[in-house]
């Protein structure tokens, strides 16, 4: 057994205190022990570091001038997250070879949704983007992740508010689809005329997209607020860069789609094409990252009553014009 | 100045108040009354809507049950509101009742010694009074004579096809997608209850109701 290092961070600020902690948690090596000197009850740290299943946490010394927080890795987890680190790192680069896809697929068979979203946080910290992480968790997700996240996800019924949101993503795929065939036949046409009921059907497709901001707004207001509660922070504020990303494509395509003819239909046509194929491509696979790593960590971190609160919450918020009766109340 | 609020909302009752700490601290060049608009209402809130109109009138009526013919004082009514600051539209109304009777929240002014303390005369209340109404209390502090408002949105008169109209056109014109008629006639029918309910005052009593209380220390 080795003796165990010490960090003391009284005295630092926010930044310098991470800058200390978490390289020092991340070299410890199998079997050793890290003892961590606050002078406050160090809570967001506890439960990042119980997040990730192989430390065992414990309090040397609990207040009232400062707290001991020892952190022992455990030794029955190997080094998976680093492992899948790499991976990211690799399929961040460029096209993954099939090798790669498998290695993840294999290594993806052990890793759970709660790990997912603290190796988001993690790269952020190691000086990842925001923007980098959604594209390439994006990629990743759709490509590798699908089925073994599918395998592991958890399910839940009605009225339970992760079961309505996963409901009315059902009905935005729809849509996304029929946006994908207008889209289709959109690209042979020469003029409004020749798009016949297209054109009702593009505004009806239109308004069931900017009607799924209700979705967004319970989302953001009240489930990843709980998770933003609980320092689950990246993960939600990643969806919510894609919120706004989306908000506007919606916003032009809803208001091309309610006056069209006041626009040169070669303009349009180029226009409702791009929007139509970056909405029916990202938001399909934001909406997999939210029902199978978001939902799946709420899911794991948040007892029934907190679901009760939020159930409450999302009934008073309101819901979109197509979410189910039966979900509502 | 400039001037560009519709001419109807000018024409709202305005509420009457003194108001003894401007008095004291010299920003009124004499002693007299103030009177507060729908208008002034309107620039603190933003915009005007049923919402905005109803705490209004909540706290007209309230006033003019409380004080009668006498001037309502400024800093010398508490409010009560029976919800959550977070809940629905209890926020919005409360910061209506704040700007009209100077009831402040925890954030208020904390007075000067012993006198114009606004700080807490606000609260919110857990109790629901009425399942279907939302309720608010207005005290006096000078003889603690009270009056209970309840208000019953659902109860507000609109025609059903309006109503519909009104949120049919309500998406284009959040998404910034509708034409210069759509919006026009929007803004026509939002307006119209608005005004309804605070120029024509018809079957006010079906939606806002006032009962007395016996106030903790009330006084003859």
């Amino acid at each position: 057994m080795n003796a165990a290092k010490t960090i003391d961070v009284k005295g630092l600020d926010h930044a310098e205190r991470e800058g200390l902690i978490f390289p020092g948690v991340e070299a410890l090596k199998d079997g050793e022990t890290l003892r961590i000197v606050v002078e406050f009850n160090p809570v967001p740290l506890v439960y990042l570091l119980k997040a990730q299943d192989n430390f065992d946490i414990s309090y040397e010394k609990e207040g009232p001038d400062e707290w001991i927080l020892r952190v022992a890795k455990g030794s029955a987890q190997e080094d998976q997250k680093g492992q899948f680190k790499e991976l990211l790192t690799q399929l961040r680069e460029g096209e993954a070879s099939p090798e790669t896809k498998e290695k993840a697929r294999t290594l993806l068979q052990q890793v759970d949704a709660k790990t997912l979203g603290v190796l988001e946080q993690e790269l952020i910290r190691e000086g990842v983007s925001h923007e980098e992480i959604r594209r390439s968790l994006c990629d990743i997700h759709l490509e590798v992740l699908r089925d073994s996240l599918v395998a592991k996800r958890t399910e839940v019924s009605a009225p339970h508010p992760v079961h309505t949101f996963m409901q009315e993503h059902e009905i935005i795929l729809d849509n996304l689809r029929e946006l994908g065939s207008l889209v289709d036949r959109l690209k042979g046409l020469n003029s409004f005329d020749g798009m016949g009921e297209d054109l009702e059907k593009l505004e009806d497709i239109a308004h069931h997209l900017v009607e799924a901001e209700s979705h967004h707004q319970r989302e953001e207001e009240v489930l990843f607020s709980e998770l933003e509660k609980r320092d689950i922070v990246e993960p939600p504020e990643i969806m919510k860069m894609d919120h706004v990303e989306f908000r506007k494509r919606k916003q032009e395509l809803y208001q091309l789609s309610h006056r069209p003819r006041e626009h040169d239909f070669n303009k349009f046509k180029a226009r409702v094409i791009e929007l139509g194929e970056y909405l029916a491509r990202e938001l399909e696979s934001h909406i997999f990252k939210e029902d199978n790593i978001i939902y799946q960590i709420a899911l794991q971190v948040l007892i029934p009553e907190d679901w009760e609160r939020i159930k409450r919450l999302c009934d008073e918020l309101g819901y979109c014009c197509f979410t189910p009766e039966d979900q509502k109340e | 100045m400039n001037d560009i609020f519709r001419n109807t909302l000018k024409r709202v009752k305005p509420i009457r108040f003194r108001e003894p700490l401007a008095e004291t601290l010299g920003a009124l060049k004499e002693e007299g009354a103030l009177d507060y608009n729908f208008i002034d209402v309107v620039k603190m809130s933003g915009h005007a809507c049923p919402t905005v109109s109803a705490a209004y009138l909540c706290c007209q009526t309230a006033l003019e049950k409380l004080y009668g013919d006498t001037i309502p004082v400024r800093g010398e009514i508490a409010v009560t509101v029976y919800g959550e600051p977070d809940e629905g539209v209890y926020g919005v109304m409360a910061q209506v009742f704040s700007f009209l009777t100077g009831a402040a929240a925890a954030t208020g002014f904390k007075g000067l010694g012993h006198r114009f303390k606004r700080k807490d005369l606000l609260r919110f209340h857990l109790e629901k009074v009425d399942p279907e109404a939302m309720c608010f209390e207005f005290r006096r502090l000078d003889n603690g004579k009270a009056v209970l408002v309840r208000f019953y949105p659902q109860r507000i008169p609109f025609p059903e096809e309006k109503a519909k109209q009104l949120s049919h056109l309500l998406q284009p014109v959040l998404w910034e997608a509708a034409t210069e008629e759509e919006t026009k006639q929007f803004q026509g029918l939002w307006m119209e209850k608005v005004e309804h309910m605070l120029l024509k005052r018809e079957g006010t009593e079906r939606w806002l109701q006032l009962e007395e209380r016996r106030g903790q220390n009330e006084r003859s």
